[in-house]
């Protein structure tokens, strides 16, 4: 194992060496390096951070909604709210300000940036009092499986329904390119609907529509089964990240705008208690604001 | 009979693709005859590119869900005894072990060089047919990479190497070993006493971390080590499948682009593209198109007969209906087709001049 991995990392570090030893490369820093001449005072100070601040892509699908349009954003962004973490929310609507590429982002009061599952672990080492169910050891399992659902099978249904249904592609301009300027906006959305498309190629081999919304409608049989009638997922009085990415699938997907092409928007609606319980999280943790 | 396509048999399983050998185990498990196995190794015979294909009569079924879902409707049902809450957690689990459990799989094949170029190759090199074994198990290297891009696996160098740069994937396997473990916790099988269709495909997945033969064999050291309850289930899965035969049939009319070729070679010389493109021209023929057609064989035929009356009338070909000299007028008759010949001729090149015309 480790065997394999050293050589390779080995060549890695001279080809880089071989790089920045390079007479003609490090003349060109040497002459990049002298700019700017000169550097002015700021006028204004950027405002400090008084507490983490995340970065999202919003607002929401519908006026007056503070939940993010992005489902990876509204994901984060709810587990931070039912965490009863204290953070700001700006809308960045920027993918590039991210190391990863990819919003969201949250920035910590000390200048760390965090991503992805940091974010979790972030909110799990900080947590002070106890705002998130606790689940047991064989919840968690089951947690981390119908979590995989979600991921995989919601997912594709998702961009699916976003990216590559054509009578959509309206709506989804409207959030995701509007901002940029004429040309700039047809390639930008040309390469994320690429994107979204490898995504999905790489766990199914061939796009097919109604494969995609079969799967998802079994998944959504599948949620609604786990969910009974309890108030959140595995019987909990208080809800878990689960309830955070199951919610961040089932609020896009009754939100976005219905047109007749929002097959989902239908599956989702035929399970009553998945409704409701999209509703009951978004009054208790989103609308007490206003 | 229903007809199964899968990767070829190693180290003692029958498929040493995760999906192929989930369908095989299934339908070891419930259907007792008519399935047969035919080992083709070119996924590039199906569809959608992927194996297994499921062959029953004409129809054809591509990909584990969707086979699993037609054996279902057929009554081969694993999953009867099951309530809808197992029904609902076996989904789960099932999308998982596809996920997590076979992302540690490639990273052992793929991202361990040692374990790609010594064992992985090779094996793909052995299953392969001569031209598309230098670049399939490339391929296959190349997409495991796309797949685990998430956990921060990159390719370094010319040679495609991948490397795990964060090391995040030994933990990734653990964790997934993990919720098995919780999930079958002291039970025999993951929901009782009897198997279903969860514990096939975490078999599948399983048996080839675990019975693998590689240089590197994290995966089954970690799982007899650390895991022995998932290894014994394996064991136990393995000892109860073996007593189900598999029937092999023999690959002998493998649908491939060759034989499709050898088959039909016209196909060799007509592009699908080209045929496509003129079937759909056919019905969109506008009114202005036509008008001109129809115009332009008026004039054909026009000048055709306005020829052969000039010729009656000048008296340059007689017609004689007389019963004394018939091989005259049949001598007659052959000048005047072959004349007839020649006026077609210019009455194309008059054509082209109306085409121009138009």
């Amino acid at each position: 194992m480790e065997s394999s991995t050293v050589p390779s990392s080995t060549t890695s570090q001279t080809w880089r060496n071989n790089l920045n030893n390079n007479p003609i490369l490090q003349t060109v820093r040497q002459f990049l390096s002298k700019f700017p001449l000169k550097t002015y005072k700021p006028l204004c100070k950027s405002n400090e951070l008084y507490g983490p601040r995340l970065y999202i892509w919003g607002p929401g699908w519908k006026v007056g909604q503070r939940t993010s349009f992005d489902q990876e954003c509204l994901k984060w962004q709810t587990y931070l709210k039912i965490a009863q973490c204290d953070f700001d929310i700006r809308d960045a609507n920027e993918p590039l300000m991210s190391p990863s590429g990819k919003l969201p982002i949250l920035i910590l009061s000390e200048g760390e940036v965090l991503i992805d599952e940091l974010i979790k672990n972030y909110v799990e080492d900080t947590k002070e009092s106890n705002k998130l169910g606790q689940l047991s050891e064989e919840q968690q399992a089951d947690s981390q499986a119908f979590i995989t659902l979600a991921d995989t099978k919601l997912r594709h249904a998702l961009l699916y329904t976003l990216w590559c249904e054509s009578s959509n592609e309206c709506d989804t301009y409207e959030k995701y390119g509007r901002r940029y300027a004429n040309p700039i906006d047809k390639i930008l959305m040309y390469q994320a609907k690429n994107a979204a498309i490898k995504e999905m190629l790489i766990n199914i081999p061939v796009l097919n529509r109604d494969d995609i919304y079969h799967e998802a409608s079994d998944a959504l049989q599948a949620l609604s089964v786990a969910l009974g009638d309890n108030p959140y997922f595995f019987g909990q009085r208080l809800p878990t990240f689960i309830d955070a990415v199951v919610f961040s699938y089932l609020h896009i997907i009754l939100e976005f705008p219905v047109t007749s092409a929002n097959d989902l928007n239908q599956l989702v609606n035929k399970h009553k208690n998945l409704v409701e319980f999209t509703k009951r999280i978004y009054t208790e943790y989103y609308e007490q604001e206003f | 009979m229903l007809i199964l396509y899968v990767w070829g048999e190693n180290w003692e399983l029958p498929s040493i693709d995760p999906a192929c050998l989930s369908i095989i185990s299934y339908l070891q498990l419930v259907a007792h005859d008519e399935w047969g196995v035919i080992k083709c190794n070119n996924p590039n015979i199906s569809p959608t590119g992927e194996l297994p294909i499921l062959k029953n009569g004409l129809e054809w079924i591509t990909g584990v869900h969707n086979i699993i879902r037609f054996l279902k409707k057929k009554g081969l049902d694993a999953d009867e005894h099951l309530n809808s809450k197992q029904k609902a957690d076996s989904l789960a689990y099932i999308s998982f072990v596809e996920g997590k459990v076979y992302d540690t799989l490639l990273f052992s094949w793929y991202v361990d060089s040692k374990n790609f170029t010594e064992a992985i190759r090779p094996l793909y090199a052995k299953l392969l047919a001569f031209p598309i074994r230098y670049f399939t198990p490339t391929q296959l290297r190349d997409s495991a990479k796309a797949r685990l891009e998430k956990y921060g696996v990159v390719t370094v160098g010319d040679l495609g190497v991948l490397l795990d740069k964060d090391k995040k994937m030994d933990r990734v396997a653990l964790e997934s070993y993990d919720v098995l473990l919780k999930k079958i916790g002291s039970n025999e099988y993951f929901f009782g006493d009897q198997p279903s269709t969860l514990d096939v495909i975490v078999y599948s997945h399983l048996s080839l971390h675990l019975y693998a033969k590689l240089p590197h064999p994290n995966l089954s050291v970690i799982l007899n080590n650390e895991y022995p309850r998932l290894a014994r289930f394996c064991n136990r899965m393995k000892n109860q499948l073996s007593s189900q035969p598999i029937n092999q049939l023999p690959a002998v009319d493998l649908p491939s682009v060759f034989t499709g070729l050898i088959k039909s070679p016209r196909t060799w010389f007509t592009p699908s593209e080209m045929k496509t493109s003129k079937t759909e021209e056919n019905p969109e023929k506008s009114e202005a198109q036509r008008k001109f057609e129809r115009k332009r064989n008026i004039s054909i035929f026009g000048a055709i007969a306005l020829m052969i009356a000039h010729i009656v009338w000048n008296g340059i070909i007689t017609i004689e209906w007389d019963d004394k000299d018939e091989n005259k007028e049949e001598e007659e008759n052959e000048e005047e087709e072959n004349e007839e010949e020649e006026e077609e001729d210019e009455d194309n090149e008059m054509s082209y001049d109306d085409d121009e015309e138009g």
